[in-house]
């Protein structure tokens, strides 16, 4: 492997080129999100991070509990990785509230009804699909993207049974990081989890060489 | 109430004598073992996340984050402890499916994502009986994340999720 897959080793050229994956993709779905909400939410310019599963405890900082609404999607072809993507509960509700107008009684996430839970699947399916086909675009890659899975629970859970699944396989795993954040406890996270194989194949598409 | 709470991490495993109160948060596909002297009023929770260590240097460096090694590592540290194996009894809960695909009569089922839980449970299970430990009570599979309260004084464990209520085993 000549290119390193550890985010210690990484050089500043393939962290920009990673984050600046993550923007893109971030931008597309946000621009989703900013129609839907009508503009309330100020949208900043995402921030994008790197972590190693190794370190979850210390990512999740205390807020394993929180209720979130969840959904990953794998993303196979040229290049192959995950995309995941964790709303905290009270902005889902929020957003849900905005597209089923004349739904005036306060939406419960632990009893949603028919209609409620299969307009919360298009969301995920809208919020990861803009990100996704804007990542494709971006590295003109011929990839697949599966229908998403779907989970409303608590937060360590739902990031601890994301990384088994590629624990099985990496040790470390690379996680581009973009979120926004709000007070009232409102967050949007999306991950994106390219495989090692992967990460090599975009930074020669983007035309990245190795020292 | 003086007793301390200990948390136990994502493939962690910690000891912890009475009245201590081991917590390990928000167990998904994971499994949370709770391993218990009713003599020695000793208790350890482990908290795995995958069935087995696949090469020898994961089964000695991530001995936590493997059901096949945890296990035996836990029954060694309590046995350190004072511990007789032959007391030893455990209790364990998680190893869910966190995720539900979306209108899955469209797409392929079988996908490996939901099956991780599955095989936790299987192999916990598998080296609680390679170590003579008996299982007194298990809270296991379903959709649900589950927080543990192992409580070392009398062995109780209390399993707390979303939505559902608060049980006991």
């Amino acid at each position: 492997m000549s290119f390193s897959y550890s985010v210690k080793e990484m050089n500043e050229m393939h962290k920009s080129a990673l984050q600046e994956i993550g923007n893109i993709g971030m931008g597309n779905a946000t621009k989703s999100l900013a129609f839907i909400l009508d503009n309330q939410l100020k949208l900043d310019l995402p921030s994008v991070e790197f972590l190693e599963f190794d370190k979850m405890s210390d990512f999740l900082d205390g807020q394993d509990e929180n209720i979130v609404l969840s959904a990953i999607t794998s993303i196979t072809g040229e290049i192959n990785g995950t995309v995941v993507l964790v709303i905290r509960k009270n902005f889902a509700m929020r957003i849900l509230q905005k597209i089923l107008p004349g739904d005036d009684s306060e939406i419960n996430i632990d009893d949603l009804n028919e209609l409620q839970t299969s307009a919360l699947n298009e969301l995920c399916n809208i919020f990861i699909g803009s990100y996704t086909s804007a990542v494709a675009t971006f590295l003109d890659a011929d990839i697949k993207i599966s229908l998403p899975y779907v989970c409303i629970d608590m937060l360590g859970a739902v990031l601890s049974s994301v990384a088994v699944e590629l624990f099985t396989y990496y040790d470390n795993i690379l996680v581009v990081n973009n979120y926004i954040e709000s007070e009232d406890e409102e967050s949007f996270h999306m991950f994106y989890l390219p495989d090692e194989e992967s990460y090599e194949k975009i930074m020669l598409k983007l035309g990245i060489q190795n020292e | 109430m003086n007793n301390n709470t200990i948390t136990v991490n994502i493939a962690d495993m910690k000891v912890a004598k009475s009245a201590d109160i081991l917590v390990t948060y928000a167990l998904g596909s994971c499994v949370g073992i709770c391993l218990y002297d009713p003599l020695r009023k000793i208790g350890a929770l482990g908290h795995i996340m995958l069935p087995v260590a696949h090469n020898e240097q994961d089964a000695i460096e991530k001995k936590h984050r493997f059901a096949n090694t945890c296990v035996p590592e836990m029954i060694n540290q309590m046995i350190n402890q004072g511990c007789a194996k032959r007391n030893i009894v455990a209790k364990i809960a998680g190893g869910a499916t966190m995720f539900k695909l979306v209108n899955s009569q469209r797409a392929n089922a079988n996908s490996d994502l939901n099956q991780i839980g599955a095989k936790n449970i299987v192999a916990v299970k598998q080296s609680l009986k390679e170590h003579g430990i008996t299982l007194l009570a298990e809270d296991t599979g379903a959709d649900y994340a589950r927080t543990v309260f192992f409580n070392t004084e009398n062995g109780e464990v209390t399993i707390k999720s979303h939505s559902k209520q608060v049980k006991n085993l």
